[in-house]
């Protein structure tokens, strides 16, 4: 489903260039459930970045379902992101001047669906994640796991095949943290393709792969 | 996303921050309600300068004859003998000049025009009681006068007017009617004067012949036939001696005046649509700020899926429905700044529904032009930076 062939990422600021990834080489099937590990700096968000379409390498292919993106123009990353990949945040990224109901829909408001397939989508999301009557509240009248949980329901109202977590349970305490990593355990028994990044042994646990990196390249790939 | 709900989503946005919006809309405000009152101001003034002008008659001619002598005159068959010429509705000849009116103790000194029958359709007199000069009048020397209101209400108190008798420099005539009040005009007042019959005025003011008169043409298309016909008489009548008179052709009047006026109009609105433009800046800079404050939202639209298109239009909208909701107050702060200086100042004001038409247009352009740097410049965003902006 993902395929990455010595894919660099370099970091001009001035004169002074940043190596972030030096060659990473990484396949991720359909239905997966991987883990990237490793500690700050070690390139992993640069990773994410690549994989969530949000950024392309600086050499190297990069496949998303058989076709090589890297070469796409800003346009089509948004409809790749947009249809195909859900995005969990450590930070949640949620609006704060719009309710719960307003947020899981935005996504689909991109995509142009009309109202009744995006209002029955917008329910379905929120019922899997336990927040429909919470449909009117703001972020701010949210506890944490609350708005994490809201931000995994946009990612899934989309309908994605992969959905990418960055450090999803680094805002939260552990009793959240589990719930929310339960969820995304459902999630991928349902048959979602599911990328993990963390700095968190104990998170990366619930995945079926993990894959360490370190100053921008693989040191270790061991599956659970 | 659709239209509604691009808007929509501005509105909250607008809604969500109440002052700054405010602020940034009174340039707006301000603008469009001063190019409006200014405008209306110059148009008010426009269309009460022509109600006078045209008050005087519509499509009038006045011929002046110049010079002294015995040939600088014309007579009065002679004048009655234009009505015949192509183009020209009527002849009224005028023999003016002043004198003192006295009734009882009372004395004002007043215009003297001596005019007949036609006078009244020429130069659109309305007599508000009583009766006009009629043809027997001028052939039989009547000493007969009507008033203006001015003078009616300088010598008479409270009696009627009608049948009593005044002194016109010593001689008496009676009152056969009361002219309607028309105000003044470039030409003096047109109310403290009175008007006795011409043959009359003749004998009175010591006068040979016409040395004035007024002559209305058929229709406003007609003017400068019936111009052309008067020029061709006057010349023929003078030996070609184009100094001997002077014809001032009211239409011409009217429309320098209307092209003064409009000069004025476009030059004021001009003046006022500057401080649009700075309004505009100031939508500018806001939008700006705001870009910059909302780099992470951007961020995030654009992660999960917004393209440069959607975000560009989302601030574009937003900066046209500030624009929008300031042009509308504008309107309305003009309007009620038009009702205003008309109650309080006595300005007469006169706004017509294209000028507003065109100053709110104007502001929603000022507001989508001011509005592209800074949608442009958030459209433009990488996602991954902004998602990093804190």
């Amino acid at each position: 489903m993902l395929e990455l062939k010595y894919v660099t990422k370099v970091y001009n600021s001035g004169s002074i260039q940043f190596k972030a990834l030096k060659g990473i080489s990484l396949k991720v099937d359909r239905g997966e459930f991987v883990a990237v590990m490793g500690p700050s700096g070690s390139g992993k968000s640069t990773l994410m970045n690549i994989l969530g379409c949000l950024d392309v390498p600086t050499s190297g292919e990069y496949f998303f379902e058989g076709i090589e993106v890297s070469n796409f123009t800003d346009n089509q990353l948004a409809e790749i992101r947009n249809k195909k990949i859900g995005f969990i945040f450590q930070k949640f990224n949620l609006l704060p001047q719009m309710n719960t109901y307003e947020n899981v829909e935005l996504p689909l408001l991109y995509r142009r669906m009309d109202t009744a397939e995006r209002n029955q989508r917008v329910r379905k999301a929120l019922e899997q994640v336990g927040l429909i009557d919470w449909k009117e509240h703001k972020p701010t009248e949210l506890s944490g796991g609350q708005q994490q949980r809201v931000a995994i329901a946009r990612a899934l109202a989309g309908d994605p095949h992969l959905i990418l977590a960055d450090e999803p349970t680094g805002n939260l305490d552990s009793k959240t943290g589990t719930e929310v990593l339960k969820i995304m355990k459902d999630l991928n028994k349902n048959g979602r393709t599911i990328v993990l990044i963390t700095h968190d042994l104990n998170v990366a646990k619930s995945a079926k792969r993990i894959i360490s990196i370190k100053d921008g390249l693989i040191v270790e790939e061991r599956r659970n | 996303m659709s239209f509604a709900k691009a808007v929509k989503m501005a509105y909250k946005e607008i809604v969500g921050n109440k002052m700054r919006t405010f602020l940034t809309m009174l340039g707006i405000i301000i603008g469009v309600s001063a190019v409006i009152i200014m405008v209306s101001i110059v148009q008010g003034t426009t269309s009460r300068i022509t109600e006078r002008l045209e008050s005087m008659g519509t499509n009038l001619l006045s011929v002046r004859i110049m010079g002294r002598g015995a040939d600088s005159f014309l007579e009065y068959d002679e004048v009655l003998s234009l009505s015949d010429k192509y183009g020209i509705l009527g002849v009224a000849p005028v023999a003016s000049g002043n004198a003192t009116v006295k009734y009882g103790t009372n004395t004002m000194d007043i215009t003297v025009e001596g005019v007949d029958e036609n006078y009244q359709s020429v130069r659109n007199h309305t007599v508000q009681s009583g009766r006009f000069i009629a043809p027997l009048d001028v052939k039989y020397r009547h000493k007969v006068i009507l008033l203006g209101s001015e003078v009616v209400k300088e010598l008479f108190t409270i009696q009627n007017p009608i049948g009593e008798t005044v002194k016109l420099n010593g001689s008496n005539y009676t009152v056969i009617g009361v002219l309607e009040e028309k105000g003044s005009s470039i030409g003096g007042s047109n109310d403290e004067k009175v008007l006795i019959p011409i043959s009359t005025a003749q004998r009175f003011l010591k006068t040979e012949g016409i040395r004035s008169l007024f002559i209305q043409a058929e229709s406003a298309e007609m003017v400068d036939v019936a111009y052309a016909e008067l020029e061709k008489f006057l010349l023929n009548r003078f030996k070609n001696d184009e100094d001997a008179f002077r014809i001032f052709n009211q239409s011409e009047m009217l429309s320098t005046v209307n092209e003064v006026t409009n000069n004025m109009a476009l030059m004021l609105g001009g003046i006022a649509a500057i401080s649009l433009i700075v309004g505009g800046i100031g939508i500018m800079n806001i939008m700006l700020v705001s870009v910059t404050e909302r780099t992470r939202e951007i961020g995030i639209r654009k992660a999960i899926g917004a393209k440069r298109k959607d975000i560009l239009i989302q601030f574009l909208i937003e900066s046209a429905t500030i624009s929008g909701f300031g042009g509308i107050i504008g309107v309305i702060i003009g309007l009620a700044g038009n009702k205003m200086l008309n109650m309080f100042a006595g300005i007469n004001t006169k706004s017509t529904v294209s000028v507003l038409v065109i100053a709110f247009s104007f502001s929603l352009i000022v507001g989508v032009f001011f509005g592209i740097y800074p949608a442009n410049k958030a459209s433009k965003l990488k996602p991954v930076d902004a998602l990093r902006f804190e």
